[in-house]
């Protein structure tokens, strides 16, 4: 009896040690495998649209490419994205820009008060404004994407109705947002998305100026009854690969991957659009939520508080190095361009 | 070889005492924080950059406290399986945990000086303040040096403590 049971954990263990001499015989040999993290938790939009191209690109090369995805920062977090792709941990990944202001200062001003209208216009905007000036920040990556969240409103536990509400109040905001919450006397918090919904728990923060689909996406509403329609910055995200891995792929593969670059990133901006609106509906029947609208006067006086916000950049960037008038002018114009 | 033993001594737990009083300086910075913007917030005018700042300060807190924390042996550690054991296997384990130890905190030291050179070189400022923090990053780098180099002085003791004796 025993000496059977020894032998049958032998086998088995024998079973296990030749799984993996086994299993890859089955996957084709040319199959390439591409790893491509994200920060936010998988319903939200930056994984739909990982998802989105995960299918188009397996599709579109008859499933040469297999892409791995890794949702909710199983892979890397939210600010170490870009330098962990550049280190190879991930082939792909994707980031939000306005949580490096320093890093991605010509890319944020798009984040900037500067009439972008909606998401669909905003990526647009962003991915020309990449091309032209070829910021620093991404000589060491293949840019794959970019695209925008659609203008952002406050989503808060308090009604806002006023410049009075406003006041002294902890909201979530980071980048060009962060920069008009200060702007409007309240108390921004940088964080990332990922690490927001804990603080909006703990009452660290009691609520953020972001866009809308998060209501639903993070289930937000059922914390932030209120939502003030303000309708201005949008938070910038890139998709970025590592050089090398980029080097290494077949041409025909290349031509695949850079012939979405466009298509992706405007296809991001529309499911966003239209998603928002899905999720304002989604708000306002299941819980209930109240969107304020500023009338005339008040909205007057929240705007004419936003004007210093892009001379503070033009003076930072300027500082810099950068281009600024000419960057903060390819925003203005492209925003009218691409404007529905 | 005693006598540099003794200065190595000396000189990890001088290096690891100024670390802790550094530590001690950065947490009752978090201590006046917080209070400040307790108060202040009821006023209606909070600290601005109060969360960062304490992401900050708790990161270089705890950084500085490590290798002190090692001296005192004031780390969590399981002795369940080791008071069992015999006085040459018990050196031995000693031997290679502090060895591993040291790699390791040598190794994370390393790699965290090498981000924060990232950091510097990128021009990153944090999201709601806007100023840099790299020196933040180098800080958390010492401090895990500053294990290391603790876990080197017991590494050494472990070979020579017949002669000590």
């Amino acid at each position: 009896m025993k000496r059977r049971t020894s032998f049958t954990l032998m086998s088995l263990l024998l079973a296990v040690l030749l799984i993996p001499v086994l299993v890859p015989a089955h996957t084709a040999a040319d199959t390439i495998k591409l790893s491509y993290a994200n920060f936010p938790p998988a319903p939200t939009f930056p994984c739909v649209q990982m998802e989105r191209w995960k299918t188009e690109v397996e599709k579109r090369t008859n499933g040469k490419v297999v892409v791995n995805t890794y949702p909710g920062g199983t892979l890397l977090g939210a600010k170490g994205m870009m330098d962990g792709v550049i280190a190879g941990q991930a082939d792909i990944g994707n980031l939000c820009m306005a949580y490096q202001p320093g890093r991605f200062m010509v890319t944020n001003a798009a984040g900037l008060p500067l009439g972008i209208s909606d998401a669909r216009s905003g990526s647009l905007v962003l991915l020309d404004l990449y091309k032209k000036f070829k910021p620093r920040a991404f000589a060491k990556v293949k840019v794959l994407a970019m695209f925008a969240t659609a203008p952002s409103n406050i989503m808060s536990r308090k009604p806002v109705r006023n410049l009075d509400d406003i006041k002294g109040l902890d909201l979530r905001a980071s980048g060009g947002a962060a920069q008009i919450l200060k702007a409007w006397g309240a108390n921004p918090v940088g964080m990332p998305k990922s690490a927001y919904p804990e603080a909006l728990q703990k009452g660290v923060v009691q609520g953020e100026l972001s866009s809308l689909e998060s209501l639903k996406d993070f289930k937000f509403a059922e914390l932030c009854r209120y939502v003030t329609m303000t309708n201005t910055a949008i938070y910038p995200f890139a998709v970025v690969m590592n050089m090398d891995r980029w080097n290494s792929l077949p041409a025909d593969v290349q031509k695949v991957l850079e012939d979405l670059i466009v298509e992706q990133s405007e296809w991001t901006g529309n499911y966003m659009d239209s998603h928002v609106k899905e999720s304002v509906a989604w708000s306002k029947k299941v819980h209930n939520v109240e969107f304020i609208n500023l009338d005339g006067a008040e909205k007057a006086k929240w705007d004419s508080r936003l004007s210093s916000i892009v001379d503070n950049w033009k003076d930072k960037a300027a500082a810099k190095g950068l281009p600024a008038d000419a960057i903060i002018k390819h925003v203005k114009d492209l925003a009218d361009k691409y404007a529905k | 070889m005693r006598s540099k033993m003794k200065l190595l001594d000396l000189i990890s737990l001088y290096a690891n005492k100024t670390l802790m009083f550094c530590g001690g300086i950065f947490l009752v910075g978090m201590v006046v924080l917080t209070c400040t913007n307790i108060a202040c917030r009821i006023f209606g005018m909070p600290v601005r950059g109060t969360f960062e700042l304490m992401g900050f300060f708790g990161a270089v807190t705890a950084a500085f406290a490590l290798g002190y924390t090692q001296i005192k042996r004031g780390h969590i550690a399981v002795d369940i399986l080791m008071n069992r054991f015999s006085d040459r296997a018990r050196r031995a384990l000693n031997f290679t945990n502090s060895l591993a130890g040291m790699l390791f905190f040598m190794m994370a030291a390393w790699q965290i000086a090498r981000k924060a050179g990232i950091l510097k070189n990128f021009g990153e400022v944090t999201e709601t303040l806007g100023i840099i923090y790299y020196p933040f990053t180098f800080c958390v780098a010492l401090g895990c040096g500053a294990l290391a180099l603790v876990f080197l002085t017991d590494l050494i003791r472990t070979i020579l403590p017949e002669r000590e004796a």
